[in-house]
């Protein structure tokens, strides 16, 4: 049984319980006046454009150099998966487990997670429900966790700022790889969670 | 359920605002992606020998200091006899232009050694590979040098080659400067073809190119050098980089400011250091005394001033003589002519002085003369065996002495004037003839003056011991040092008298007295020189009037040449018609003259001439004196006698008993008749000698014995009474006559008569 079944709106803000007008095209809340719908409107497409935007600025975020490091004059460009793997040459695994997570499996869990989850709520396969709802939890859960990269970018930029000894700067690759954490968040919530359960064959599946 | 309203419908948008953000990741994607590509560089395979310090990845490629490429793989080269690296570079594209065949790749490695640090930056950043662009085809494969390329010549700027004998602490890239200022660099240097010298490019900036000019000297600059001698510790360094890194400075010497611009295809010579430089010039010297000779330490002087130094000495085969490589001050460049001269000073004490007193502290040292300017150059010389005289051109006057003997002078014996040294002796050697010994003497300039036509030189060596039976016996020195070491002292009699030549020449005398004699050298012919010598006085009624000088036999064996001086009024006396005779001591019944020759020795007499009829300087000597008449002042008159009684020379002619001449000489006439009396009456007491005049001999005692008168004795005087003698009287008024002439003819009467004895004219004398 789903509230719009039973012709209830519910107030995204104030979650005020409002019955639905079959009327009107936009419905306000009775208790704060802000617009309820059923669904949220395009959600799907809006998910895509974003999910699409991401993916697109997900190549450059992971080609183009996220920062460099000037050490006495001589600059070294880095990407991520370099920045991972010189980690890694200096025994220094798990920080290179922790970027490693953070910078190159999150957004690309987002990514495809995200994708799925359109594309099963679209198509109504291949992911249960009960798959579905798990699959967005973690998806909101860990996507503000991809900001650690830019974070820690932000940071040594600002501390590691000693002139001609030593200097890191961003580059263009921070810059997609956190609008890529940004629009993927975007994404993340611009999707519309009721929507899982629009398609499913029963209601209790996941009961 | 027809009442419902139907559904309104809108057609479905397909277009969504949300797709705008897609987009502009897509254009924003798009751009990085063309920029990616369009950043993505060429790929160029650069062989290297070995890839010790290639980094894959790592390694970048710098041109200028700027990244312009980055090794991406190094792979090993298996072709080619030796094994090498191939490293795949990918260079930015801008830079592709420059990837010629000519590009030249070098590996840039930190090198520390004590000629410099380079590729410091390396050691932080890693090495790099440096890549200097050059023309060509384009290419993608290249082979890296082994070392830094030198600086290609087409660098703005002066390219220059120096040749230097060793490399020194030089190095690549070692500076070059001027005024402590580094102005360039070394660029390469390589051993030359034959081996022999190394030549070392140098580049000097733009800058200062202009600063080279064609007689620029460069040196080694390296290192520190100490120059510690008596005279103190010179201690000079260019800077404290090149006495770690080595350098060159260079300089153009003060004497050739407007020295043209160098022309950079010869190369410049490079000296071993500052001092090299300076004194530049090298000359060959062949000594034949090296005694005290260091290479490198002994210098060539100049009036004291070094002008050089001894660089090499190499005694030749046959030991006896080694020829000295110098190398001279710049400044001498135009004066290393022929005539240039050189020789060794050492320390020589003598009489004469010490000399070389400073080569006794200094160590011996070669002293130059520099020739005259303009001369034929000339760079190896033969050096004189001692100091050669004083240069003619030197300030002062420069004369010749000529002297039969040396005595003690010897090369630095002093001139005295007043004893006060004014000059010395420079030189002495053998006439042409090898008789007479020249010597070469200097005045100083401010007593040049001193030196006229009239002056007189005499050797004032030793003591001067004079001493004779009247003037006592005086002992002469010039002072205690012309005692020792001998000297010439000079005196100058007339102020005014303009030296003929430029220089000089002057006789030395043996002594003052010698020198200052004055007036005429003449020669006399004697038969004989009996009592005659050297010294033997010239005298003129008791005065002396000259001295023999020497006592030569002649050159036909016939006779005795006496040279003599007449030093009081000489033009008097050596002039035509002058009579020289000797003066012997007589002893006899007849006579006794000239007794004091016995003491004092023979002298000559001399009887000048009573007119001028002409120099002469050449004399016989008379036997005996000559007839006083002839030549000595007064009138001359002739008495015709019939015997001569007891007249004789000497005896005197009397008026009124009073003595107004004498009898000069007797002689037979012609015809043998008569006695011809040569007397000389005194010219004060020739008017009374008058046509008329009677002359009779008063010699002896007349008796006039007579019956009536008794017997009277008549004698003019005692004297004539011995003697014998001659008296005369002159009448009054008419018979008195005409004065007398000279060499007129009076009869002599035996006795007078006494009308004669009361003739009384009045005949106002001469004066």
């Amino acid at each position: 049984m789903r509230a719009i079944d039973a012709g209830i709106l519910i107030c995204g803000e104030c979650h005020e319980l409002n019955r639905q007008d079959p009327e009107t095209d936009e419905q306000t809340c009775t208790r704060c006046g802000a617009l309820v719908h059923a669904r949220r409107p395009n959600s799907l497409m809006r998910t895509w454009a974003l999910l699409l935007t991401s993916a697109i600025l997900y190549i450059p975020a992971n080609l183009l150099p996220i920062m460099t490091v000037n050490s006495l004059g001589q600059g070294s460009p880095s990407t991520i998966m370099a920045g991972v793997i010189e980690l890694v040459q200096h025994g220094m695994i798990p920080i290179a487990a922790v970027v490693f997570i953070a910078s190159i499996l999150v957004p690309t869990f987002k990514l495809v997670g995200i994708a799925l989850l359109l594309f099963s709520v679209q198509r109504h396969q291949p992911l249960s429900a009960r798959q579905r709802i798990i699959m967005y939890r973690f998806i909101e859960f860990i996507g503000r966790w991809s900001m650690l990269d830019i974070f820690v970018i932000a940071i040594l930029v600002a501390v590691v700022n000693f002139g001609r000894i030593a200097s890191i700067e961003a580059n263009l690759g921070a810059v997609a790889f956190a609008s890529v954490v940004v629009i993927t968040m975007l994404a993340a919530v611009t999707f519309d969670p009721r929507l899982i359960w629009d398609n499913t064959e029963s209601d209790d599946d996941h009961e | 359920m027809s009442d419902l309203p139907t559904a309104k419908t809108r057609p479905a948008s397909n277009w969504s605002a949300i797709w705008i953000l897609p987009l502009i990741a897509l254009v924003i994607g798009g751009w990085l992606g063309w920029r990616a590509y369009s950043e993505t560089g060429i790929d160029i395979q650069v062989r290297f020998e070995s890839g010790e310090g290639i980094v894959a990845n790592k390694t970048e490629v710098v041109y200028k200091g700027m990244p312009v490429g980055k090794v991406k793989t190094l792979a090993l080269d298996e072709d080619g006899p030796s094994k090498g690296v191939i490293a795949t570079v990918e260079m930015d594209k801008d830079v592709q232009q420059y990837l010629k065949t000519n590009t030249r790749f070098w590996l840039v490695k930190p090198s520390v050694s004590l000629a410099g640090i380079t590729g410091l930056e390396t050691l932080v950043s890693g090495n790099y590979i440096a890549v200097s662009p050059s023309d060509g085809e384009p290419a993608r494969k290249f082979k890296a040098l082994s070392q830094e390329p030198p600086l290609a010549d087409s660098v703005p700027g002066l390219h220059l080659t120096l040749k230097a004998d060793r490399l020194g602490s030089l190095n690549r890239g070692s500076p070059v400067f001027y005024k402590q200022i580094q102005v360039g660099q070394i660029k390469s240097y390589v051993l030359s073809e034959d081996q022999s010298t190394v030549e070392i490019k140098v580049f000097i900036e733009p800058t200062y190119a202009n600063l080279v000019r064609k007689h620029t000297r460069f040196w080694n600059a390296s290192g520190i050098s100490i120059d510690a001698n008596l005279s103190g510790v010179k201690l000079r360094s260019e800077s404290l980089a090149s006495i770690v890194a080595g350098g060159i400075a260079f300089a153009t010497p003060e004497n050739r400011k407007d020295s043209p611009p160098t022309d950079t295809n010869l190369p410049f010579r490079l000296y071993e250091d500052f001092d090299a430089a300076q004194a530049g010039i090298k000359v060959k010297v062949k000594l034949s005394d090296f005694e005290g000779l260091q290479a490198g330490r002994t210098p060539v002087m100049y009036k004291g001033i070094q002008v050089g130094s001894l660089k090499g000495l190499k005694v030749d085969p046959d030991l006896t003589s080694a020829s000295a490589e110098l190398t001279l001050d710049p400044l001498a460049e135009d004066y290393l002519v022929q005539g240039t001269q050189f020789w060794v000073v050492k320390p020589s004490i003598s009489l004469a002085g010490i000399t070389g007193l400073e080569a006794l502290v200094k160590g011996n040292y070669i002293a130059i003369r520099p020739g005259d300017k303009g001369s034929t150059p000339e760079r190896e010389f033969v050096a004189r065996p001692k100091a050669p005289p004083l240069d003619l051109r030197s300030p002062g006057l420069h004369m010749v002495l000529f002297t039969e003997n040396l005595g003690s002078l010897d090369v630095g014996s002093p001139i005295l004037y007043k004893q006060v040294k004014v000059g010395s002796v420079q030189s002495y050697q053998f006439s042409r003839t090898k008789k007479q010994l020249v010597i070469g003497v200097h005045i100083e300039k401010e007593y040049e003056n001193l030196v006229n036509a009239s002056t007189r030189f005499w050797n004032a060596s030793g003591i001067t011991l004079s001493g004779g039976l009247t003037g006592g016996i005086q002992v002469k020195s010039e002072s205690l040092q012309s005692l020792m070491a001998g000297g010439i002292a000079f005196e100058t009699p007339e102020a005014k008298a303009p030296l003929q030549k430029r220089i000089p020449r002057f006789r030395l005398f043996t002594d003052r007295d010698a020198a200052m004699q004055q007036g005429v050298a003449v020669t006399i012919k004697v038969a004989r020189a009996d009592g005659l010598r050297e010294g033997t006085p010239i005298r003129f009624k008791g005065l002396d009037v000259g001295k023999i000088e020497s006592v030569d036999l002649s050159e036909d064996l016939q006779s005795v040449l006496l040279k003599a001086r007449i030093t009081e009024v000489p033009e008097r006396i050596a002039r035509v018609g002058s009579q020289f005779w000797v003066v012997k001591p007589e002893l006899g019944l007849m006579k006794t003259a000239n007794l004091e020759t016995l003491v004092t020795g023979q002298y000559l007499e001399v009887q000048p001439a009573s007119k001028q009829l002409g120099r002469q300087t050449s004399f016989v000597a008379l036997e005996q004196a000559p007839d006083a008449a002839v030549s000595q002042a007064g009138l001359s008159l002739v008495l015709s006698a019939a015997r001569r009684g007891s007249l004789k020379e000497g005896v005197p002619v009397t008026y009124r008993e009073v003595t107004v001449g004498k009898v000069t000489g007797y002689e037979l006439g012609n015809t043998a008749d008569r006695v011809l009396v040569h007397i000389l009456i005194e010219p004060r007491y020739a008017p009374l000698v008058r046509s008329g005049s009677r002359f009779w001999n008063t010699s002896g005692f007349g008796v006039d014995f007579g019956l009536f008168k008794g017997a009277t004795i008549r004698t003019e005087s005692l004297e004539t009474l011995v003697q014998g003698g001659i008296a005369f009287a002159t009448p009054d008024g008419d018979k008195m006559g005409n004065q007398a002439r000279p060499e007129q003819t009076f009869p002599l009467f035996d006795k007078f008569e006494d009308e004669w004895l009361i003739w009384a004219p009045k005949i106002p004398l001469g004066k």
